[in-house]
């Protein structure tokens, strides 16, 4: 039973959301909070220790934010699958966060079971993605086309996928469209933010080779 | 350069001073007084011999003049008496005795005083009025000549009158006063003309001419002289005055800058004073000839003469002609340093020349000058009392001309009041800007303070009530689990309500936030709410868009409008159509278009209360913001907006 066990770390400055945050996970049966913090620092410093599979991450923090905290933590740990939680659905704040290095994101709000599902959902492989999202990273790398280096190596399958997400179909609708299942949505939509993030991981390299910028 | 020349030339009646002075003694002094006879010949020789020994010896001369007028007084010779007032001051004035001069005049008058004979207290008035010419008191002089005037008027000397006619006019001429002067020289003119006296008659010319020269008539003035020189008894005139007319001559050539005549002039004079070996104005003519040279570009020449005359003669008195002659001469040859020292030099001999009894000449001179003022304004208002009466003759092309000066006047005082008007309404025009620039930054500031309020307002709802709510919901999921959720339905209301309450509180901010003002904002916002609302009820959506401008500014209220609006028809469409499929349509190529269509089962006019509020409401809105709102059916709704 242990091994099945997601193991969840909480980054919250808000006590009521943090414990209730933490509720949830422990009370889903297939979660466990090993960890919570109230700040980016502490996060920074335990959260390699523990390795945990997913991190719940407060986008609002005191001190570094939640995007900085995964800039830093990602290089350190990749393979720790950071989501994003937040007050409001921010597309700028959203795609910030991708670009640094998380997999996902969700509501603050959200219903339990919606939040359990996407822990679920992010540790098999899937990733939740809005019609704007999808949009932002199809402008993101129109923009970079001109220079290969900044380009995120999309496959064409997931541009296709990114350009009918981006004009507003569902995942469904989507998967009806090139014949293929929702589920598979979710991991192709994975693998985009895996891609998104590519900067992150030229850090990781340059880290582990002791040439940080 | 030539100051204090012309007063010389009415002074050189007297006698010159002496060259080889041979000493008399005593002895030989007393046998020929003691051999003299004490009656009114002895005093008649005595004044020969004085006379004979002027040139020679001054010394014995005024011994003599002395001796004689003392013998006329004891025997009572009173004409011999006032003869030897001639003889008397011509030694004292060649021996350089002014005051003595004045007392000899004043002692004179006092012995005619006894007399009561007219001409002799002329003559006593006279000799006390050459000392003081000689002191260069002029108004001292001038007053003491006119006093010797009626005496000599009522003793109808008319040569001493013509005399004392041409001092005056000479002292006037020093005074700058050469109307006066003028006056003064005719009626000289006018006497000497009367007694056949040639010679003084053109002594009175050469007079005029000075006073023409001085009134910078300069072409009257030439005319004088050169009549002068022209006159047979040009010759007739003793050197001494045929060198003062070669000099004015020249000077006048000089200022008239025809350097050539003035050479000429110059060195003529030089040859009469080397002829005649007189020694005066010697300084001056030297100075002037070398400064002609300079003039005529003869440099060399002037360098030449300059070095030969060596340093500063030390006989002279007046060292300014010197200082200056020097600096012209470095000045020509482009030697500035050169030239700057001599007028550096210049300047501290004219300071130095301020001593006790300069600033008393200063003194009088300023009285001088004064009363010189005076004259040239008189001369002044003559000179405008003359053009008036020329301008009297010429009164027809004056008033001609003056017509076309005064239309030209108008139509300049027009234009000036045009470009003064328009630059008038210009300076008012640029007020108003300036006005309207204030009211506009106030204006703008207000603004500027409203955004910065709607910022801060956001910003606190979006942090502070944003996390409580989402506390509250967050909570309530957590009740949910530890109570069961089927007995408890209000639960899930708090936490529906909660969750709502954060998208509806995200809507304000949305509509607050300034950042948000484009229609590349509203579009975005649009496509979020109806992708997510028409996702949650299963309805598909596309979403086209056509020329949306990235940065077009949209006023906040104006977003706020459209955006209610679309989100009460995609509502609707939820709600009422029972449609599968919703197409939206953005344009923005001319204003803002965005057509909802949808594949319901259309609008039941029959039954529009179920939704006509809503309907007015979309209506309203987009007729609040100045837009337009249109609905119609076909096969199914659309819904077009405007604005």
């Amino acid at each position: 039973m242990a091994q099945s066990l997601i193991t969840v770390c909480i980054v919250e400055d808000r006590k009521d959301i943090r414990e209730s945050l933490k509720i949830l996970v422990n009370e889903a049966g297939d979660c466990a909070c090993i960890g919570d913090f109230t700040n980016g620092e502490d996060a920074v410093k335990e959260i390699p220790e523990l390795q945990p599979d997913v991190v719940l991450m407060d986008i609002d923090l005191p001190g570094i934010n939640g995007i900085d905290c995964i800039r830093q933590l990602k290089p350190l740990c990749p393979r720790v699958q950071f989501m994003i939680c937040t007050v409001y659905d921010e597309d700028e704040k959203i795609f910030d966060a991708l670009a640094a290095g998380a997999n996902s994101y969700i509501l603050k709000r959200s219903d339990s079971d919606t939040l359990i599902n996407s822990i679920r959902d992010l540790h098999n492989g899937g990733s939740p993605m809005s019609s704007d999202i999808a949009r932002k990273i199809v402008r993101q790398f129109q923009k970079a086309l001109p220079s290969e280096k900044e380009d995120y190596h999309l496959t064409d399958r997931e541009k296709e996928i990114l350009e009918l997400l981006a004009k507003g179909l569902t995942y469904q609708q989507t998967a009806d469209k090139i014949f293929i299942s929702g589920k598979t949505i979710k991991k192709h939509v994975y693998n985009i933010y895996e891609k998104l993030h590519v900067n992150s991981r030229t850090e990781a390299v340059n880290k582990y080779f002791g040439r940080e910028m | 350069m030539l100051k204090g020349l012309f007063i010389l030339s009415a002074l050189f009646y007297s006698s010159t001073t002496g060259t080889a002075q041979t000493a008399l003694s005593r002895d030989s002094l007393n046998y020929f007084i003691s051999a003299a006879k004490k009656d009114n010949t002895g005093v008649q020789q005595l004044y020969r011999v004085s006379a004979a020994y002027l040139q020679i010896n001054s010394d014995s001369a005024l011994y003599f003049s002395t001796q004689a007028m003392q013998l006329a007084e004891q025997i009572s010779y009173d004409s011999g008496y006032f003869l030897g007032l001639k003889h008397k001051a011509d030694a004292l004035l060649a021996l350089g005795q002014i005051d003595k001069v004045y007392e000899l005049g004043e002692n004179a008058l006092t012995y005619a005083d006894k007399l009561n004979k007219p001409n002799y207290k002329g003559r006593a008035y006279f000799t006390m009025a050459i000392a003081r010419q000689y002191q260069y008191k002029i108004l001292l002089a001038i007053d003491l000549y006119t006093k010797a005037l009626p005496y000599f008027e009522e003793a109808k000397a008319k040569p001493n009158l013509a005399r004392v006619y041409q001092n005056i006019a000479n002292l006037f001429y020093e005074q700058k006063a050469f109307d006066k002067g003028m006056q003064y020289a005719n009626k000289a003119y006018a006497l000497n003309a009367a007694l056949k006296d040639t010679v003084k008659m053109l002594e009175c010319r050469g007079l005029t001419g000075n006073l023409l020269y001085g009134s910078k008539k300069f072409d009257a003035a030439n005319e004088v002289y050169t009549d002068i020189l022209r006159s047979k008894t040009y010759k007739l005139l003793n050197p001494a005055t045929q060198l003062i007319f070669a000099i004015n001559m020249g000077s006048l050539h000089y200022d008239l800058e025809k350097y050539d005549s003035a050479l000429h002039w110059f060195l003529q004079a030089t040859a009469l004073k080397n002829k005649f070996q007189l020694d005066f104005f010697t300084r001056q003519l030297f100075y002037k000839t070398t400064s002609t040279y300079i003039k005529l570009g003869s440099i060399a020449k002037a360098g030449q003469l300059l070095h030969a005359d060596g340093n500063f003669n030390s006989e002279e008195d007046d060292r300014t002609d010197f200082y200056e002659t020097w600096s012209e001469y470095y000045t020509a040859t482009g030697n500035y340093a050169k030239a700057n020292e001599w007028l550096i030099k210049l300047r501290e001999y004219q300071d130095s020349l301020i001593t006790d009894e300069t600033a008393a000449s200063f003194l009088q001179m300023d009285t001088i000058m004064a009363q010189s003022e005076k004259q040239r304004l008189l001369n002044q208002q003559e000179l405008s009392i003359q053009s008036l009466q020329k301008k009297a003759i010429e009164k027809n092309k004056t008033i001609a001309l003056l017509s076309i000066g005064a239309i030209a006047l108008l139509t300049m005082g027009f234009i000036f009041y045009l470009f003064f008007k328009k630059k008038e309404q210009l300076k008012n025009k640029s007020i108003a800007l300036l006005n309207k620039e204030n009211e506009f930054i106030a204006v703008k500031s207000s603004l500027e303070g409203q955004l910065q309020e709607r910022s801060r307002i956001s910003k606190e709802i979006h942090d502070e009530l944003g996390s409580s709510l989402t506390s509250i919901s967050l909570l309530t999921e957590v009740l949910k689990k530890r109570i069961d959720t089927n007995i408890n339905p209000e639960i899930n209301k708090i936490s529906d309500t909660s969750a709502d309450m954060v998208d509806k509180m995200n809507e304000i901010i949305w509509a607050l936030n300034t950042s948000n003002d484009t229609v590349n904002s509203l579009v975005a916002y649009i496509r979020k709410f109806t992708n997510n609302f028409l996702q949650v009820a299963n309805i598909e959506l596309e979403f086209l868009e056509t020329d949306i401008p990235e940065n077009k500014a949209l006023e906040g209220t104006v977003r706020r409008n459209i955006y209610l609006t679309v989100k009460e028809a995609v509502n609707n469409i939820v709600k009422h159509s029972g449609a599968k499929k919703v197409a939206v349509n953005v344009s923005a190529a001319h204003g803002l278009h965005i057509d909802i269509t949808d594949d319901g089962k259309g609008i039941d006019k029959g039954n529009m209360n179920s939704f006509g509020n809503g309907l007015k409401n979309m209506k309203k809105r987009m007729e609040d913001i100045g837009g337009k709102f249109s609905i119609e059916n076909n096969n199914g709704t659309i819904i077009k907006l405007s604005y």
